[in-house]
Order: C-alpha cells, then structure tokens, then sequence
C-alpha cells in the first residue's frame, strides 16, 4: 500500500548482481555482461543422440541434461523435466555408439549390439535391398494399393560390424543366434502375411529376408523381428506398414475420343498434368490401330479392346517420378504390338506387359534408363531381340520373366545391364522355340530357369 | 530486463549494419566497442519464450543466445554472430550433391533437435536462416518460432515461409515439431534439386525422404527428426 495516497500497488525490488569476470553491476536476471561480454549463464555442450539403438537411454540423459540447464533459467517446470532424476549416466559421446547387450526392445528397426564374441554389431531391418546390394534402415512403410489387389514385397534383416560395414559378419553373427522369429500384429485393419524364411536376398546382403503380403484392408501393421540369442538375449525390432486404398479414374473409348494416336497421345498428357500420380488409372482403348508413335508419361493401365487393338509404332514409357506409397508403373493389356524394324516398346520406368503379342521389331521391348520389363503371359515373335534388359536402376523392379512365350526370334532374351548386382532373372513357365539365340548374357547375370520352362534345344 | 538491454546495447556497442528490417522488427550486426567481437542484435514483436530457453544450451548447430528480454510484446535478443556464408547464397551457385545435402540435413536434424526436446517449434527453417560454419550447418532465426500449447487447436498467427511452410502453419491445426521436419524435407529437395519438390522432386532414395517429410498429414511424417536424421 502506497503510504502517501493509500493505494495498493506493487514495489518494485531492484535486485542486483556482480559479472563473475569483470564486476559490473548487472540485474540479477542477466544472462551476460554488456561491459565485458562474459556469459553469466553456466552452458552446457547439448547434442543429439547418435543413430543408433542407444537412443532412448541417451535421449532421458540429454533431456535431463536440458532440463537441468532450463532449470538454471528458472524453466524447469516448463521443460518438463525430471522424469530421470536420480538417473547417473554417463557422458555421452555422440562419435560411438552405445555398447548393449541383453533383452533390447527397440521401437525402431535398428540397434547396435554387443555380441558374446566381443564384436559390436548393428543389427537394422529394411524392407528392399538396395539395387547395389546392402540395405538401409528402414522402419516404416507407407503403401495403396487397389481394393482386392495384393502386393508383394521383402522385410529383411541386415547385420553389420559397427566399425567395419563392408565386412561380411553374417556367419559369425548367426552363430551367436539361436532363432529368429517375424511376425505381424496388426493395430488396425487386417494383418499383413508374411511368409516363410527366403534366400532370395542373400545375395544382396541379407542375414534374414521374407515375403509379405498386404492389401489395402492392411491398415497399419507392426512387423517385429526377434532374435533369440545362444546366451539368452533377446532383440526385438519394430518396423511399421501401412496401408491404404488407392484412388481410381477410368476412362473408355464408348465415352472418350480416343480413335487415333493423336486422340490418346492427348488423354495421356492432359492425365499427366492433372491427376495425382497417385490416383490408378485405366484406360478401355477401341479395337483400332495406332500407327503413330506414342510416349507415356504417368503411371496408367491401357487395356486392349477384345477385337484387337493394335500398335504399329513405337510406344515409349517415359521416366516417371518415385513414389513411397504407390507402384508407379504401366501396364499393357492384351495389346498387339506389331512393328516393322525399330524398338516396340522402350520402358524407362517399370512396364508391365500383360497378356501382350510383340512381333516384328529388332528390338520387341528394352527396359533402358531406369525402367524395367515384367512379363507376364506375353508372346514375342520374329524379333530381332524379343527382350531386352539394358538398365542402370528402377525404382521398382524384380526378378521374374512369367509366362513369356519366345517363338522365332533372333535372339530370345539379352542382358546388357541389370540394376542389382546381386539379383537373379528367374523365368518362370516359360516357352522357348526355335530362336537362334536363347540367352545373350552380355553382363553375366545370373538366370534360373525353373523346372516348368520349355527350351528348344 | 528489455530496457536494460535496449540501453546496454546503446552504450556499449556500435551498429555496423542493419541485416533485415521488417514489419515485425529489425536485425543488426553490432561490434562491442572495447572486445571488437560481433554480435546479432534482434528486436521483434513476439515472444522470448525460446531465446530465453537457449541461453543456457552449447550446440554447434545452434548460435550462442547471450541475452533475451521482452516487454509488452516487443523482444531484444543479443546473440553471437554466425561467420559463414548463408546456405541461399552457397545455392545460387549451384545444386548440392547428396553427400553435402544429407550432411546439412543431418546438422539441422541436430538444431532441431534440441529445440524440440525443449517443446519448441522453429516454424521458419529455409536456406537464408541456414549458415555454413567451417563444416558445420548452424540454424539461426527463431523469430517464428514458439513453444507447442497442445491445449490450443490451431496456430493463431501465420509466420513462416511460403513454400516452405507446412500445411498446418496455414491454420489447419495446431504445430508441432512435424512441421519443421515439412520444412527441412522442403529444404532438402531444393538443396538437391534447386526446386520445391512439388515442381521436380529429387530422384532416388533423397526424394522418397523429401516425399515423406513433406506428407500433408502430420502423422505419416518421420515421427521425429532423429527418425529423419536415421533415414538419411
């Protein structure tokens, strides 16, 4: 109360203190010393934790650490501290990872781990190889896919030595593990199918690899991973898939003008400009021939008419962007693609080819630049080269020539350039008569063809 | 403590330049008269809210805060002075390759990292606010920055970048540390490919990172930016 006028108001009570360098009178709430520049504050070196399966236990000392700064600015109840108190950790060093050994549940799909034999390892889980084999963690995956569709894909385990990657420590890491179990808890939807162990990547790099399946209906999916150790450790990792359905636009020739080259060259395009890449779409084409040629530039199904629609020039797949929630790719159905010389189809992004008649081309189809060729149920005939692999990468590709059907070519499948080393090219149920040539395996790729192919001798 | 400092700054430095001025306040570099050393001087209509939380914090992807006050919304903040080249300026001389990108990444990662441990969202993170210090990224600007109030529903006042900002810096709901990640997904496709990834998106595995941090749902972002930092 103001004594003078009887008024209640606040006094205001100066308070003071000495810079620790130079003694200049400064106001207690001052962080630093304008007349010498010297912090008055007590600093603490913070950094983040490293990549690895130590994170959480450093994450509670870190934000301890924080904490405990804040709390010297008078924040602690606003940084929310002191959930580790009583905590004594050690200092942190942010160049080495933690070396831990014992049950590990890890939240991520990664964790350095320090085996029996005195090694230390970084056990991580990735979902595809890389092209050039080897694999980066990956813990979570994102994906739609067309209602009742099912997609296909790898969840595989990599073993590292933390100090040497590009040692092959698989051998010695197995023999430390008794076990290992995969398996899918589905949080919301239904549950992903993961199928039996597969060696199918261990060529790439793999210590453990499987299938899994999911449709649209698998909404989100935990995948864990546990290895039970021969000295009873266990480590889990966790990694994440999910799964939505993908948007459909479809359009037809009884409806949409599409009668000439020109007619779909223009569809296309206008589709590539205004309809999410994410959006699948169809196209019914007429039973006519195109004899211009043609370049497709998004993602699209072109279904053929029953009555036969035709393709007497070139058709090219242009590079299309990655994509992590959907498959880009093309698909050609039952179309006819009959050509006189040059190159039929030429696919610089995955190109399905499905149901498809490829004759009289020197080249039938060539996955170049990043593309890739799925055959499936397809016939070639009278080519020059029926197929052709020439490519460097793809953001989507595999392994499999199915159905395929290779009758009178020059040559009957060529491989000039592969994008993974370490994969294998298996032909499935396939027939091959009277080429000149069977296999022209000009980069020395593995092939397998499986007991069902027919081979001319 | 504002007044104080507004005064300090009067009598004990010099002004060498004034480095922005805008709507919401002014940046000058200053010289202390007896050290020669520099300083950023900032005064901006906000809060000190996270100025004030890092005056205690040693990063070397963070600048040193010195000094933070504030009074009837108006903010002073006296802070080391960055040396390097801005990472807009290294841009207009061409694209990065993926190995410096995914090191400035990781070092922004590293920023922003603290400041979410401490609840706060930077909200501005773009290549003029990144500077290169030897070889180390540092994030400067927390002007827009502010501290998340899960109690409030959405961001009352827009700050940010265009282009850079996220979806939910537009009032769509309430930000959080995702929305930086948008931020740095954005900065990364531009360090990489000189765009905004809605233009052209970078290839490979660099883009699939881009195309997560910048998905318009919060939720299916990297959960954090250690997440991101592990990705790269």
């Amino acid at each position: 109360m103001c004594w003078s006028c009887g008024t209640l108001c606040e006094v205001a009570v100066k308070k003071e203190k000495y810079c620790i360098k130079c003694g200049a009178v400064l106001p207690e709430e001052a962080s630093f010393c304008p007349c010498c520049t010297a912090s008055q504050m007590e600093r603490r070196s913070v950094v983040a934790p490293p990549s690895n399966g130590g994170r959480k236990r450093r994450r509670v000392w870190l934000c301890t650490a924080l904490a405990l700064l804040l709390a010297g600015a008078g924040l602690w109840a606003l940084a929310g501290g002191g959930a580790a108190v009583g905590y004594d950790p050690p200092v942190p060093d942010p160049q080495q990872p933690d070396s831990l050994e014992g049950t590990l549940k890890q939240d991520s799909g990664q964790v350095w781990y320090d085996g029996a034999d005195g090694t230390l390892y970084h056990v991580f889980a990735c979902f595809s190889p890389q092209p050039d084999g080897g694999g980066v963690p990956a813990s979570h995956r994102k994906e739609l896919l067309l209602r009742g569709e099912e997609g296909s894909s790898p969840l595989c385990l990599f073993v590292v030595k933390a100090d040497d990657r590009e040692a092959d420590v698989r051998a010695a890491f197995s023999a430390l593990v008794e076990r290992h179990t995969i398996q899918a808890v589905a949080q919301e939807g239904d549950a992903c199918v993961v199928d039996e162990a597969t060696d199918h990547y261990a060529a790439a790099g793999a210590l453990y690899a499987h299938e899994h399946h999911v449709t649209s209906k698998c909404t989100y999916n935990d995948i864990i991973w546990t290895l039970y150790m021969k000295n009873g450790d266990e480590i889990t990792l966790r990694q994440v898939v999910e799964c939505g359905e993908q948007p459909v636009q479809s359009y037809s020739w009884e409806d949409t003008a599409l009668d000439t080259t020109e007619d779909l060259q223009a569809l296309l395009d206008r589709l590539a400009e205004e309809v999410s890449f994410e959006t699948a779409v169809t196209v019914y084409l007429p039973a006519v021939t195109y004899d211009q040629p043609l370049t497709i530039r998004r993602p699209v199904k072109l279904v053929a008419h029953d009555d036969g629609t035709i393709f007497t020039s070139p058709v090219t797949v242009g590079r299309l962007p990655e994509n992590t929630a959907v498959d880009m790719h093309v698909v050609l159905q039952n179309c006819r693609l009959r050509g006189n010389g040059g190159t039929g189809i030429k696919a610089q992004a995955p190109t399905y080819l499905n149901r498809c008649e490829i004759s009289g081309w020197d080249v039938g189809a060539l996955a170049a630049d990043g593309g890739w060729i799925w055959v499936q149920r397809s016939d070639f005939s009278h080519n020059g080269v029926a197929l052709c692999i020439d490519t460097n990468g793809s953001s989507s590709w595999g392994s499999d020539i199915h159905g395929g059907r290779f009758i009178r070519n020059g040559t009957a499948i060529q491989l000039a350039e592969l994008p993974g080393d370490w994969m294998t090219l298996r032909v499935q149920e396939s027939a091959f008569y009277d080429n000149d040539t069977l296999l022209d395996n000009l980069c020395g790729a593995e092939v397998a063809f499986d007991e069902n192919c027919l081979k001319q001798t | 403590m504002y007044d104080t400092l507004i005064r300090a700054v009067e009598t004990y430095f010099d002004e060498i330049k004034v480095l922005k001025r805008g709507a919401r306040g002014t940046v000058t570099l200053v010289r202390h008269r007896d050290t020669g050393k520099r300083y950023i001087f900032r005064c901006f209509d906000g809060s000190d809210e996270v100025y004030r939380r890092l005056l205690t914090v040693d990063c070397p992807y963070l600048p040193r805060i010195e000094e933070a006050a504030e009074s009837r919304g108006r903010v002073a903040v006296l802070e080391e002075y960055v040396q390097g080249d801005t990472l807009l300026y290294l841009l207009e001389g061409g694209v990065l390759d993926w190995s410096e990108a995914r090191k400035v990444t990781a070092d922004i990662c590293g920023a922003l990292w603290v400041l979410h441990n401490m609840g706060a969202v930077h909200r501005d993170v773009k290549e003029s606010n990144v500077i290169l210090r030897g070889g180390d990224a540092v994030l400067i600007d927390f002007d827009a920055s502010r501290i998340v109030k899960p109690e409030h529903p959405a961001d009352t006042v827009i700050l940010g970048t265009t282009g850079y900002a996220a979806p939910e810096q537009f009032g769509m709901s309430q930000t959080d540390g995702r929305a930086d990640i948008y931020s740095l997904g954005v900065l990364l496709n531009v360090m990489l490919t000189g765009q905004h990834p809605s233009r052209r998106l970078a290839e490979g595995r660099a883009g699939r990172i881009v195309r997560r941090c910048t998905m318009m749902n919060p939720d299916q972002r990297f959960r954090d930016v250690l997440e991101l930092r592990d990705a790269l």
